[in-house]
This record gives structure tokens, sequence and C-alpha cells, in this order.
């Protein structure tokens, strides 16, 4: 199978520390205090200036709003032309903690779309936790009432724990109130320093997905990011277009503090393997990031990522429906990204494909 | 015999077309069109693992 690549998205990763110490991530170093440098900031833009696309930028972390407002202004400074020129998009994930009236402000100035970092009530947030080990529950809604009150749109990102996976009617009502625009649902994973034991959930993490789902069709306020994508991708199941390869493959470089790049899944940031050293492919500091990209496609984590996702598209029907699936899950999971089916398979695209269906054939009856 | 994937389809097109225009259609209400390319099936550009970074945050 040829795969030719396209950079749509990256990811940069402003800062590595994090205020917030929740069990799940997969960061091992967010208690470290290491900024992007601004220079590093303008290689990136140089790059972006001379592609002839558009691109959207995620700043990610750590959490990205530590490195405080003036800083964060010098590392968006050197795009803000490629911005004005409707070149760069701005987007930020962030646990809302630090937002406030001047960070809104930003936000708004600057168009930038944001993500909020929560699991649902006080209740289902018992990972998500400050230094200290106190939930940031309340300090998260807080900011979300900044963002609220500053009418600027936001999606939340919900990772589902044990805990949460028998509530996920509560979980959709708690959502439909709190004025988000999208809600994504992210099964927890074993990735980066966080290993998920194995559990036998498919049942479990099924019957989720249809009440979810049966949730969502009766009062469909929130915009469900997964529902979105595999309904529309259900629907076009078997036609022509759907049957046609993709032509293109977003590589989604990540550029980390230090200017370090990775390629096809930011969980490779600050991670090594035996078999794929650290993972990066370049530096910005060092080389033109074009040049960085066209040699990355060539280091043996990339190429075992396509070997597998090979065989996916022999092997597995799902295949119109995921593309081949994630390479920072089957590496974590594996070892190695030359593999097909994982956990994250199963929890996020089978089983969600699975309960649709379900739901759909059993009111057909 | 275990129905294969397309042909449990088959029969629900219609109402998972309905059901994808729903979910696409509150995209168009908040006047974000422009994600509806990223979320919808990406062809004939390109194929993201991601999905749009929605992994990442982007829903």
């Amino acid at each position: 199978m040829e795969i030719k690549f396209s950079v749509e998205q990256m990811e940069m990763q402003p800062t590595l520390l994090c205020n917030l110490d929740c069990a799940y991530c997969y960061l091992s170093s967010r208690d470290k205090n290491r900024r992007m440098a601004p220079s590093i900031a303008k290689r990136v833009a140089q790059w972006i200036a001379e592609m002839d696309s558009a691109i959207e930028i995620i700043w990610h972390g750590g959490e990205p709003l530590i490195c405080g407002l003036n800083y964060f202004l010098q590392l968006i400074s050197p795009f803000e032309k490629l911005r004005e020129q409707g070149i760069v998009h701005h987007g930020i994930q962030t646990n809302a903690t630090l937002i406030n009236k001047r960070w809104c402000e930003f936000f708004h100035s600057y168009q930038f779309r944001v993500g909020v970092s929560l699991d649902g009530p006080l209740w289902a947030n018992t990972q998500r936790v400050k230094r200290n080990g106190e939930p940031a529950f309340d300090k998260t809604m807080r900011g979300i009432n900044h963002l609220r009150k500053a009418n600027i749109p936001f999606s939340v990102i919900c990772v589902i724990g044990k805990n949460s996976l028998n509530k996920a009617r509560e979980l959709y009502e708690f959502f439909s109130k709190i004025g988000c625009m999208s809600l994504g649902i992210n099964i927890e994973e074993t990735l980066g320093v966080h290993i998920v034991n194995s559990r036998n959930d498919d049942d479990v993490i099924l019957t989720f997905w249809q009440e979810l789902f049966s949730c969502w069709q009766k009062n469909p306020v929130i915009k469900m990011r997964d529902f979105a994508r595999v309904l529309s991708s259900l629907a076009l199941l078997g036609s022509e277009v759907q049957n046609k390869p993709p032509a293109l493959y977003d590589i989604f470089p990540s550029v980390a503090w230090n200017g370090d790049v990775t390629l096809l899944s930011p969980e490779f940031l600050n991670t090594s393997a035996s078999c794929y050293g650290n993972f990066v492919v370049g530096n910005v500091l060092d080389k033109n990031i074009k040049s960085i990209i066209k040699q990355g496609e060539n280091a043996s984590y990339v190429q075992d990522f396509l070997r597998g996702v090979s065989r996916c598209r022999e092997e597995c029907e799902y295949f119109p429906l995921c593309y081949g699936g994630q390479a920072g899950n089957k590496f974590f999971e594996y070892g190695t990204t030359d593999t097909t089916e994982t956990t994250f398979c199963r929890n996020s695209e089978k089983r969600l494909v699975d309960a649709i269906l379900q739901q759909l054939e059993q009111s057909e009856i | 015999m275990q129905k294969t994937l397309k042909e449990r389809t088959e029969n629900l097109k219609g109402r998972l077309q309905k059901l994808a225009e729903t979910a696409s259609k509150s995209y168009k209400e908040c006047d974000r069109d422009g994600e509806l390319a990223i979320l919808l099936p990406q062809r004939p550009g390109s194929a993201s693992w991601n999905k749009g970074w929605s992994k990442y945050g982007k829903t």
C-alpha cells in the first residue's frame, strides 16, 4: 500500500510542566519546568510560511497556560501574520484551572479553539487532582465559567475510567448543562507511563456506548465527536467514496519544548524505546522542518506503522471507519508500531460502532 | 452466519444518513462549518490517524 503524507495539524509543547497530577497522564516529566524558547516557535513559523497549505497548531503540554500569558504571547507572536492570512489556526487543550478574564481576551483576540479536559461531575474526577492530591474540579469549573461569561465556545475531552463506565446517563446530563459546544470521549488508555490493567471490559464498554448513544439520540444538544465521526463513516460504508483508499495521511508532527520533532503521535515526545530510540526525527533548531519530516518518513517506527496499517486494511472490516488506528496505542500496548488491533481499537472504535448498529437494529425490530 | 458490517449498514442507510446529518448539523449551528471537513470522512483529502486531533483535544 503506497501512502503519501500531508501535514495538516501539528502539536506544540510549550511546556512540560503541569499544575495537575492526573493519575492517567502519559507524560513522565510533567513536574519539570521546561518551557519552549520563542526561537523554536519562530523556526516553526518560518517553516509554515514556506508551506503552501493551511495548518492547525495545537498547543498542548503539560498545561500550556502555565507558561503565563506574557510568555505565551511571545510564543504565538511569530505566527500572527500567518494567522491573519488564514494559514495558521490555533487550538489549545487545557485543564482550564488557570483560565481567567485575561486568558479569555487572549483566546478571543487570537481566535483560539479551546478544548477543556474534564471527566464529568466531581465524582468522576477522582483521577484529575492537583499536586497536593486535592480534586481539581472546582478550579476547572471556575475556568469554564470564565469561558462562558466571555462567550468563548469550548469543547470537552472526557476520559472514562472504570468508575464512570456505568454512568453514561449521568455524564451526558452533566455535560449537556455546562455549556460545552462538543464532547469527545476517551476511554482510559495505556499510553506513555500510564498502564491500564488488562480487563475484559468489552460488554461494559459496549453498554456504555449504547447508553450514551441513547441519551444523545433523545436529546442531541451536545455535539458528540465520536458519534459524528462514526455515523458519517457508517452512512458511507460500501459506497465508492468509502471503498477508495485514502490518498493522503496526516503525519501529525509534534514539536517538543526543546525543538525535538516526533511524528504520528504526541505521546512519542519524551519517550524512548530500545527499538526506536527516542522517536525524535530532528530538531527545528538544526534543520528545516520540511526536511525533518521528509527524513522522518523513513524512520523505523513510521515504516513499522505503515506495515501495521497495511495489515489492518487487509484484515479488519472496521478499517474504512478508522484507517488503521493510532500509532501511540500500538506502541505502548505492544512495544512496536507494526501491529494491528489494540485495546484502543476495541474500546473506542469497534465497540462504539457495534453499540450504534445494535441500537439501531434493535429499534428496527 | 454473522453479517458483515457492510451488510448490517445496508438496511440502516437511511437512518444512519439522517443521524449523521443531525450530528453534523449541530456543528453548522455553531458556525463552525469549517470543522465538518475534518469530522466527515476525509476523502479525497488526507486521512488522519488522530482524526482531526480529536483524540488530543479538538472535538
